[in-house]
């Protein structure tokens, strides 16, 4: 009868629904025998967690089902007061037009990626991805923002290619590569590459125009493969690659 | 498909532009003609098939 007097359920017009315990021991709710939630005497709740060590301790799966109810910038928010997607938060989005099943993660002055608690790359306030790769978190990593491997002899083709919207084939071993998307300016690094064919002699290379024929362009930026033991001679490489660095 | 082109008028040289398949997969070849053909160059979107596989004398070819 002592623990019947110091718990109670209590309603009334002014306060709503309160179940109360007024001793130091948790208030759990059960179901089928078997209890399924649990309020300390500290606040801590558990669901599945008869133990809750935070405020909200769930043993389990939770479901946050933004897509369904809201859609786009609905999620989890980190900060108190700020529903916004300004803000720490990491909400579903959609990035392809068709459905929210998209995920932006957002922090104001960056966001970390850490394993072992160490943290291995980030990207920091200025958009700058930087990775550990020896450099620790403050080196940033540079894309390579554009490359082709194409084949120079015969039927001129591509074997395979990333933001290259088409080559121009300028005449013997010059080629045009056309970006889709442009470049921010015209003061990247373009790496290329070539080989020959098996048991040819011919020392082939390549080289990038920078100014007159073919000016280096935030569109474009045009190759040639040559001879450097035939003074320069431009000449069909097999194979070209070339990558743009910035 | 392929797009050729009249790189200049005087010299009649010939350029051949090759699309990517990434290019394809969202834009037209018209959009690409747009995209890499000089303002008011004669151009003509030809089949792979006419282009010449022998560039031996690739230097020689010229806009008719």
């Amino acid at each position: 009868m002592g623990d019947i007097m110091t718990c109670k359920i209590n309603a009334d017009t002014t306060d709503g629904l309160k179940i109360v315990s007024d001793t130091s021991g948790a208030v759990d709710v059960q179901s089928n025998g078997t209890t399924r939630m649990t309020v300390l005497a500290n606040g801590n709740v558990g669901i599945g967690a008869s133990s809750p060590t935070t405020k909200l301790d769930i043993a389990g799966s939770i479901l946050v089902d933004a897509y369904n109810n809201g859609g786009a910038g609905g999620g989890i928010f980190l900060r108190g007061g700020f529903l916004s997607t300004a803000q720490p938060s990491i909400t579903v989005a959609d990035h392809d037009g068709s459905a929210p099943d998209g995920i932006s993660i957002n922090g104001n002055d960056g966001v970390s990626f850490r394993t072992s608690n160490t943290e291995r790359a980030r990207i920091d306030v200025n958009g700058v991805l930087k990775f550990n790769s020896g450099f620790g978190s403050v080196g940033a990593a540079y894309g390579c923002r554009a490359w082709i491997k194409l084949t120079g002899t015969g039927t001129i083709g591509i074997s395979a290619s990333a933001n290259v919207a088409s080559i121009t084939d300028r005449g013997t071993g010059t080629y045009t590569v056309t970006f889709t998307t442009a470049m921010p300016d015209a003061n990247y690094s373009t790496q290329v590459t070539t080989t020959w064919a098996t048991g040819v002699t011919e020392h082939v290379t390549g080289l990038v125009y920078h100014d007159s024929p073919y000016a280096q362009a935030t569109g474009s930026v045009t190759a040639k493969t040559y001879n450097f033991s035939n003074a320069g001679a431009a000449i069909d490489a097999s194979v070209v690659m070339l990558a743009v660095f910035r | 498909m392929r797009i050729i082109y009249e790189e200049d008028t005087s010299t009649h040289k010939v350029n051949v532009v090759i699309p990517t398949s990434e290019w394809l997969e969202t834009h037209t070849m018209e959009e690409l003609v747009a995209k890499v053909v000089p303002d008011g160059a004669n151009y003509e979107i030809v089949e792979d098939s006419v282009i010449p596989t022998d560039r031996t004398f690739r230097e020689a070819w010229r806009w008719e």
